[in-house]
């Protein structure tokens, strides 16, 4: 209950934000919109691998509204101001555990970009015409898709807690967050699809836990999700989740507050 | 005239003091700077990398091979590296205009607009521009014997730089100017900014008619880069079309500067 209302609060305080927020939709589906054209110039009306022309304008629509539930998170989920300002020291007493309070105000974020993030996008891209809602016709195919979309948000979730956390053991976590974003996207198969790279590429990208936040979502959407994708997202989930556990007990332990 | 280029040397003199504590600050953090370059430039790396497996699978894009995109994507990494180091505070400005800060600013003795530049040289953010110097130097060496490029054509991709990293510091100058009637600029910066930056990291003639114009006209982002790559690569506009590109990049920077004057007439401070 607890943290369905910490959510909740998290979810209603970007809500003061929403029509500035809208603006940046428009950057947004800007992106998508140059991603598109893009390959539309690099397909020149003939399939790519296994991708049709119409298939590689949906990948891009479909990863730009991903992005906002797995990889346009807040920095570090807010996790370096509280180590910056001492903040964490109290945030370590509190009788809740640290790691569960932040990732479910995150989850809060997730729930307003959902609503005030994908679902301009997706009116956007549905308007252009390039947004591939006839991919989960069947609800077999929209259970499928809302799994894989819930196992990518906690992934983002996860990942990017652990670049937070990362602050403990540096003095400041910059790099940490370019070197996510570098891994994140290029991994992830943001502008280039997994399923076109270099076979020996594609596979071992397949196993890192990036493609899970973006090209796993996305595939499962357009329907060419293979079952090595979905063992590696549920590995790396399970994973990820004690990986953070442990780290918050080490980081308990490390903790030095300077201040009087 | 003896007046104002007093005016000019006492800015340039403080500027150069400001900067200066700023790079020392910076400095004491070597370890963090040097891990903050590194992961820079893998970022735009990966950036590159999918652009590159992209290319090498269509072919082309927009008649653009290989090298020709690899130098178009580094001219666009160079200069925009400039701003990011030497605008990265004005890329920050919302923050000046939510807390009052820019209070503190009118009272220095220099121009507004050189003293909040001159509170952070982001050292860091120059694995943009370094980059961006190897990406063309690469294409460079692919394409020069083929395209004959000489001494000529280097000093034009000199200029080309340094023209599209004025038109990118007008640009962020002119998004942080806007902050003063809307106060916050972060929502503004995608669509003025990152946008543009990325769609002319490719040919412009992939884009439709409108969206060219937006950028040879309201936004002129095209003449940092899509114009003067195509002069340098034989792909139709002559090198003279250079001397446009230097006379949009001051005309951009003038109108900038304006827009920045007139915000700060405008601005009213905040208060709690």
């Amino acid at each position: 209950m607890l943290y369905l209302a910490l959510a909740q609060a998290s979810m209603r305080k970007n809500m003061a934000y929403a029509w500035a927020h809208m603006a940046n939709n428009v950057g947004s589906a800007l992106f998508g919109v140059i991603y598109i054209m893009l390959w539309r110039a690099a397909a020149h009306g003939r399939p790519l691998g296994a991708f049709s022309p119409r298939d590689l304008e949906s990948y891009i629509a479909v990863g730009q509204v991903v992005l906002w539930l797995t990889t346009f998170l807040p920095p570090y989920l807010g996790i370096d101001r509280h180590i910056r300002t001492g903040q964490i020291a109290l945030e370590f007493a509190r009788p809740v555990g640290y790691m569960p309070r932040v990732l479910a105000a995150a989850a809060g974020e997730v729930a307003y970009n959902a609503v005030f993030r994908c679902l301009p996008l997706l009116a956007m891209f549905t308007l252009m015409g390039v947004f591939p809602w006839e991919r989960v016709a069947s609800p077999g195919r929209a259970a499928a898709v809302a799994a894989a979309f819930t196992m990518a948000a906690a992934m983002g979730l996860l990942v990017q807690y652990l670049v937070g956390i990362a602050g403990f053991w540096t003095t400041e976590s910059r790099w940490a967050r370019r070197l996510y974003f570098a891994l994140a996207m290029f991994c992830g198969g943001q502008l280039f699809p997994l399923q076109l790279m270099p076979a020996g590429l594609r596979d071992a990208l397949t196993w890192l836990p990036f493609q899970a936040m973006i090209s796993f979502p996305v595939s499962v959407w357009l329907g060419v999700d293979t079952l090595p994708a979905w063992t590696s997202a549920a590995l790396w989930a399970l994973g990820l989740a004690w990986i953070s556990a442990r780290l918050t007990r080490k980081a308990a332990r490390r903790l030095e507050v300077q201040g009087g | 005239m003896r007046e104002a280029l007093k005016a000019a040397g006492d800015g340039c003199r403080t500027y150069g003091i400001v900067a200066a504590s700023s790079l020392r600050s910076r400095a004491a953090y070597t370890w963090n700077f040097t891990l903050s370059l590194f992961f820079q430039m893998l970022m735009y790396s990966a950036d590159v990398a999918a652009l590159l497996l992209m290319v090498r699978t269509a072919g082309a894009i927009g008649g653009w091979g290989t090298y020709d995109i690899l130098f178009l994507s580094g001219l666009v990494l160079a200069s925009s590296g400039v701003y990011r180091v030497f605008g990265s505070e004005l890329h920050n400005f919302d923050k000046y205009l939510v807390h009052g800060e820019f209070d503190g600013v009118l009272i220095r003795p220099a121009h507004t607009l050189l003293t909040v530049a001159a509170r952070s040289i982001d050292v860091e953010q120059g694995g943009a521009f370094l980059e961006g110097v190897v990406l063309m130097v690469l294409a460079w060496r692919h394409l020069a014997p083929d395209l004959g490029l000489g001494v000529v054509d280097a000093l034009c991709a000199a200029l080309a730089v340094a023209c599209g990293a004025v038109i990118w510091f007008a640009v962020v100058t002119a998004t942080a100017a806007l902050g003063f009637w809307t106060t916050r600029i972060d929502d503004l910066q995608p669509v003025l900014l990152y946008g543009p930056e990325t769609a002319v990291s490719y040919p412009l003639s992939i884009y439709p008619k409108a969206v060219r114009w937006i950028f040879q006209t309201i936004l002129p982002v095209a003449f940092g880069s899509y114009v003067p790559a195509a002069a340098i690569l034989r792909k139709g506009p002559p090198l003279s079309d250079l001397g446009w590109c230097a006379a949009v990049a001051a005309a951009s920077f003038v109108a900038a500067l304006g827009l920045w004057n007139l915000g700060v007439r405008r601005y009213t401070s905040t208060g709690s």
